[in-house]
């Protein structure tokens, strides 16, 4: 039998390889473009980039496109390659506040400052399935295409002004209102680095916060709903601030004269989760603010981040929240360590039928005696 | 030197070298590296292991050897940032380091025992000691504080350090029994202070000893070592 | 722009030997080092991601590529068989990334990265023997917060294992432990031994080889140095039992005095798990 077998195993290999590659190039249909995945399937190469930690939209599809679309192993296929790059420097600390927004809302207040810019979002329309067909989408496809060139000098002029691409955060206003408990901070401490030392805990926010950044994301929202509404926690007031989605410019210091430069921009969502404080030890004249941000569109795994990351301060270590986030939500491990179960365990089931029988011995001489 | 360079593949012996004599503590292992490398034994310790993570210091108890030049050189070699002694996760001491500099390293914790200081030193000469020396026998009942230089100031200790010769039997793990080492450029002092300060293992300082030659040896925290016999080495 | 970040590259881009960049290899080596020197201790080390998915010997493998250099022989097995898929994966990528020639004889490997078992002869005070771990903590069955498990660690308070041991005991008539018992080590640090059979666990116990163990996903190394004592947590009056099934002999060498593995069927069957060790046995090597 070849998976384990006398002198199968690189045989069986390099078969199984050979077949999953025929088969991946030569699927038979048309060939599928990066371009066309992340111009496509834009959310699930946002996830997927969040996931991995790393901003390539084109690598990004590659890799999803050789994973044949399971989106873990495409984190994989990015990670490991982030492993071989050379890591050369470190950008400024980048203000949120030069965010460009492309979408943000405010649920907590009807009129907040600057606008609520629904954006691309399918929020709001009905979950109806398509089935225009094939030559009838591509047709409006096509039309529409040559719409949006006239249309380019308008977009560019309507979302000219800084108070709408740069709007005034809700926290700013929530300060004056004296409604928030002020937790900033007067040091500026290192950030700790996830991908250079294990968080374990007590951690600190920046080691959780990451940790989230990268997390998968239907893990951070099943953690997300057992927390703050389900069985693990207790129940969360949660009230958003801000959602944004946007782009942020990223700079670094040249190396040689010191300068700062640009070297391009990121899209991040972004959001702060207000927290109603009710805790006997807690202020409880006041709330508390939750922020979450991740690579790419992802508004759930953002939404989740925020509750999760304001839910963990307030828990304070009484329950294993903080050990669950750090320890259970990434992608690789969790699924990796699932998949190993597929690996060969026959030492293993060996020693356990022994120890049966010899439990069963053991009883049998007891009667005995 | 106008600069230092170790070579990935000398790193990779160098390690090799440093893992084999920490896991056998008082084993004498040689060093040697390619034509690739332009470093002497001891900087290629610390550049196997350093780099732009890790905090190092550099001292010097020899008046030809100038820390801070070699600091330097260290620094641009590998990227690691210096730092003052009690903060460095690995240091390099050309000569005997002062009591009071050993006993400021940092030693870790039993929460975090890697917090504990890697020291590189460089010593004269690494020997073991035969069975049929004599002096083994003779001198255990008579040595420790007979034959060392009888000032007994620490500052003088340290300044006749170039010529002791300070004898250690060891044991614990990754020794098989027990097992001596004679290293020629430290004294008694040295070791007494290292033995107190791995008293509260896992906390700890781990050393390796260079000697002229390229001969490795290292003491492990997990050491148990005595000090057989120390004595003035005769030029 | 690119231009500048490609030079920044380039500039960085030294003659790597291995996958793994030198930064990383540093870093692991200075995680080996602290667990050489604090024997049993599990170090924590910025575990990188691999090309083999974690819980599939990732920490196993960068232990090795740290490790290993032009002038060793490495043998990798799966379950004591050199041709377990996996192994043969792992002994692809590594021999594939540095050149380093590979065997199936132990007693020609200076590296041997095993998955769940310890060669059954072969290896001597050259050799290095790299485990991979699966979950490294061995008292995750009777604790479950991670800041307690540390500081039980710290503090060498492994009561709550002795207890755990002693309802077995009691519940089962024997201790049920299977595959990697928990063992102390250097009298210090309780470990887990991975899924190495109790068969290997006496082999640890004053080795003439180092032992490090690599877990990836956790992100922790361990090691236990050459003569070293490693004894298993049992009672003064519970002798330590290692895997034994009377009159079960290997069905290709004949040998009995090694681990066994069961073919299942009508009658049952056995042979050796050390496919190596059998093959030499029969005179077939």
């Amino acid at each position: 039998m070849g998976y384990s077998g006398a002198r199968g195993g690189i045989d069986a290999i390099e078969a199984a390889e050979k077949l999953v590659r025929r088969k991946r190039l030569n699927a038979e249909c048309e060939w599928v473009s990066p371009q066309q995945i992340v111009g496509r399937l834009r959310l699930a190469v946002d996830r997927v980039m969040g996931e991995a930690g790393i901003w390539d939209e084109e690598l990004t599809a590659i890799a999803i496109r050789q994973a044949e679309g399971d989106l873990i192993e495409a984190v994989h296929l990015l990670r490991s390659y982030k492993s071989t790059l050379p890591r050369f420097a470190y950008s400024k600390p980048i203000d949120v506040d030069e965010l460009q927004v492309v979408r943000r809302i405010v649920p907590a207040f009807r009129n907040p400052p600057g606008p609520q810019l629904l954006g691309r979002t399918t929020d709001y329309t009905g979950r109806l399935l398509e089935l225009t067909s094939e030559q009838a989408s591509q047709e409006e496809s096509m039309l529409l295409s040559s719409l949006a060139l006239t249309e380019k000098a308008e977009t560019v002029d309507s979302i000219a002004s800084a108070q709408d691409t740069q709007p005034r955060r809700l926290l700013e206003t929530l300060r004056e209102m004296d409604l928030l408990v002020d937790r900033r901070r007067d040091d500026d401490p290192e950030p700790f680095d996830i991908t250079r030392t294990p968080a374990r805990p007590p951690a600190s926010r920046s080691a959780r916060l990451s940790s989230m950044a990268r997390a998968e994301t239907g893990a951070l929202v099943n953690q997300w709903y057992r927390n703050i509404l389900g069985p693990d926690g207790y129940v969360h007031e949660v009230t958003l601030g801000e959602v944004r989605h946007g782009y942020l410019a990223l700079s670094i210091e040249h190396p040689l004269t010191g300068n700062t430069i640009s070297i391009g921009m990121v899209r991040v969502t972004e959001v702060e989760a207000i927290e109603d404080l009710n805790g006997i030890d807690e202020q409880r004249d006041r709330f508390d603010i939750g922020y979450g941000l991740c690579l790419g569109h992802n508004e759930k795994k953002a939404i989740a981040m925020a509750n999760l990351d304001i839910a963990c301060h307030r828990d304070n270590g009484r329950s294993q929240l903080e050990q669950s986030l750090l320890l259970t939500t990434d992608g690789l491990d969790s699924s990796g360590f699932l998949e190993h179960l597929k690996l060969p365990h026959y030492v293993t089931f060996r020693s356990m039928v022994e120890r049966k029988l010899a439990v069963r011995k053991s009883r049998t001489s007891e009667r005995d005696s | 030197m106008k600069f230092l360079t170790l070579a990935p593949i000398d790193a990779n012996y160098t390690f090799r070298t440093m893992l084999q004599t920490l896991s056998r503590p008082g084993t004498i292992e040689a060093l040697t590296l390619s034509t690739d490398s332009q470093c002497i034994p001891e900087t290629a310790l610390m550049l196997a292991v350093i780099d732009v993570e890790t905090k190092f210091a550099v001292l010097s108890s020899l008046e030809e050897i100038d820390a801070k030049v070699w600091a330097r050189l260290l620094s641009s070699a590998s990227g690691a940032p210096q730092t003052e002694l009690p903060k460095a996760e690995w240091v390099l001491s050309f000569g005997e380091p002062s009591t009071e500099g050993l006993n400021s390293l940092a030693r870790g914790s039993a929460y975090e025992p890697e917090g504990g200081c890697r020291l590189v030193v460089a010593c004269d000469k690494l020997s073991r000691l035969l069975n049929d020396e004599h002096d083994i026998n003779h001198d255990i009942n008579h040595d420790i504080n007979h034959d060392i230089n009888t000032d007994n100031s620490t500052d003088a200790s340290q300044l006749d350090a170039s010529r002791t010769s300070t004898t250690i039997s060891l044991c614990g793990p990754g020794v098989n029994g027990q097992t001596n080492l004679r290293v020629e450029g430290l004294s008694e002092s040295f070791f007494s202070t290292l033995a107190k300060i791995n008293n509260s293992f896992p906390a700890g300082v781990d050393v390796w000893l260079c000697d002229q030659l390229g001969h490795l040896a290292a003491i492990s925290r997990s050491t148990e070592f005595i000090v057989m016999r120390s004595k003035e080495v005769v030029a | 722009m690119t231009d500048l970040l490609n030079e920044l590259g380039a500039a960085h881009e030294q003659q790597q030997f291995g996958i793994l960049d030198e930064y990383s290899k540093r870093e692991i080596r200075r995680a080996i080092l602290t667990a050489v020197a604090v024997p049993g201790y599990q170090v924590p080390f910025g575990s990188r991601e691999m090309p083999v998915a974690r819980g599939w010997g990732s920490g196993g493998l960068q232990l090795t590529l740290a490790v290993i250099s032009p002038s060793d022989v490495i043998k990798v097995i799966d379950q004591g068989d050199d041709q377990g898929v996996n192994a043969v994966n792992l002994r692809r990528l590594i021999v594939q990334s540095t050149k380093v020639p590979e065997t199936t004889t132990a007693s020609d490997a200076s590296i041997v990265q095993s998955r769940h078992r310890i060669p059954e002869d072969g290896l001597d005070e050259q050799d290095i023997l790299i485990l991979q771990v699966p979950v490294p903590e061995p008292l995750r069955g009777v604790e479950r917060d991670m800041r307690e498990l540390s500081r039980m660690h710290a503090e060498a308070d492994y009561s709550k294992m002795w207890v755990s041991l002693y309802e077995d005991k009691v519940r089962n008539g024997v201790i049920t432990q299977t595959t990697g018992y928990p063992c102390l080590v250097n009298d210090r640090y309780v470990i887990a031994t991975t899924p190495i059979p109790r068969w290997d666990i006496p082999r640890l116990d004053q080795s003439p080889f180092l032992t490090l163990f690599g877990a990836g996903r956790e992100k922790r190394i361990y090691a236990v140095p050459p003569y070293t004592a490693v004894t298993p947590l049992t009672f003064e009056d519970v002798p330590f039992e290692v895997e034994h099934t009377p009159g079960a002999s290997c069905s290709q060498c004949g040998s009995n005095k090694t681990f066994l593995v069961e073919i299942p069927g009508p009658t049952s069957r056995w042979v050796c798990s050390d496919t190596d060790w059998c093959e030499r046995n029969s005179g077939k090597a």
